[in-house]
């Protein structure tokens, strides 16, 4: 086989990441895209709020859908707070010094997640579909998505919850991609997964 | 606790650098100060907000703080209302995350509750 053939039948090498408040279920779809394509999970999933505090990398995910093969590399981010308060950890039964502690762990954490965009491909914010989708958070990153030129795919998360609510998202952000999933369910999973695909294709390399 | 509402107008921020300017918000947001910004931030000053915020917290006195962006627009479509694009916004606010709760409805209804 030439170079050029072969260069062109290797998959493409793309950083999926997984950006968005915390607790929206970043880690949960990074599990779920892990287990579906390399057997692997990639972090440890908590009701606790900033339960990733340090950026968990899964790498060599052979990716592929409609004809479409990648070599993703999934980065799990700590989620994106504007605020880090150990007493709220104390109220899931965390003891003061173990709050303090994840407290400073979560606040490097966000600064890392933010560090990481530029090395991003493609990103999914994630969005947790059963609260209100009007944090500014949510805003700040697309918009930096934006200003990056970063394709991206906003992800309503926990659609299996009856308080989700999808239009509200899909209002809120109309000019945007937007496919809702239940990352513990797989609702949507292969939707999403089209999307990545399709989006995929944008990234130079 | 005691706290102060700024009405910040553009020439008072307009000249400064981008990091200027987030060190003026953070010094007096941690000053128990709510500010409306008439120059609003761009997406990348609103992370360096909160890159800059997360080295500040002290988890005693500053645990944080609260924004909300506006974009400019004359219809009410939602996509006008939650500041959006890489322009500055036509304004900001900031507050302390103790002093208030805050909550941005789908009309784009920003209400601010001073907690005592
Ligand atoms: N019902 C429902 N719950 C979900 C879904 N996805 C995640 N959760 C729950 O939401 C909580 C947070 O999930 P994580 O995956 O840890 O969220 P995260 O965004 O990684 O959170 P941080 O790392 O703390 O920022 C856990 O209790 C999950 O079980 C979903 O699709 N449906
Ligand atoms: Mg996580």
């Amino acid at each position: 086989m030439s170079w050029r053939l072969w260069l062109k039948s290797k998959p493409k090498s793309v950083n999926l990441g997984f950006y968005g408040e915390v607790n929206a279920g970043k880690t949960t779809l990074a599990n779920k895209i892990g287990l579906d394509w390399a057997e692997q999970e990639v972090g440890i999933v908590s009701e606790i709020p900033h339960e990733t505090r340090d950026i968990q990398k899964l790498e060599k995910v052979n990716f592929s859908a409609n004809g479409t093969k990648l070599d993703l590399t999934l980065i799990d981010m700590p989620g994106i707070a504007t605020s880090v308060n150990p007493k709220e950890f104390m109220k899931h039964g965390l003891s003061a010094s173990e709050a303090m502690q994840r407290a400073k762990e979560a606040t490097r954490g966000i600064i890392e997640a933010i560090k990481y965009l530029e090395q991003v491909d493609v990103a999914l914010v994630i969005i947790d579909a059963s609260k209100s989708p009007f944090d500014q958070v949510n805003f700040t990153i697309i918009g930096n998505l934006e200003h990056q030129k970063k394709p991206f795919i906003l992800v309503p998360n926990k659609i299996d919850l009856i308080e989700a609510d999808v239009r509200l998202v899909r209002d809120a952000f109309s000019q945007y991609p937007v496919v809702p999933v239940s990352a513990i369910q797989g609702d949507g999973i292969d939707e999403l997964y089209d999307k990545i695909a399709e989006l995929a294709k944008r990234v130079r390399r | 606790m005691k706290y102060r509402v700024d009405f910040v107008p553009y020439s008072e921020t307009n000249d400064l650098t981008d990091d200027e300017k987030i060190r003026y918000i953070l010094s007096k947001v941690m000053r128990n100060t709510i500010l409306v910004l008439e120059n609003g931030l761009t997406p990348t000053e609103e992370m360096n907000l909160i890159s800059k915020t997360m080295v500040k917290i002290n988890f005693n006195d500053f645990v944080g703080l609260r924004f909300f962006s506006f974009d400019g627009g004359t219809d009410f479509k939602l996509n006008k209302l939650f500041g959006r694009g890489s322009k500055n916004k036509v304004f900001t606010v900031v507050a302390p995350n103790e002093a208030v709760t805050v909550q941005k409805d789908k009309r784009g209804i920003l209400s601010i509750r001073i907690n005592d």
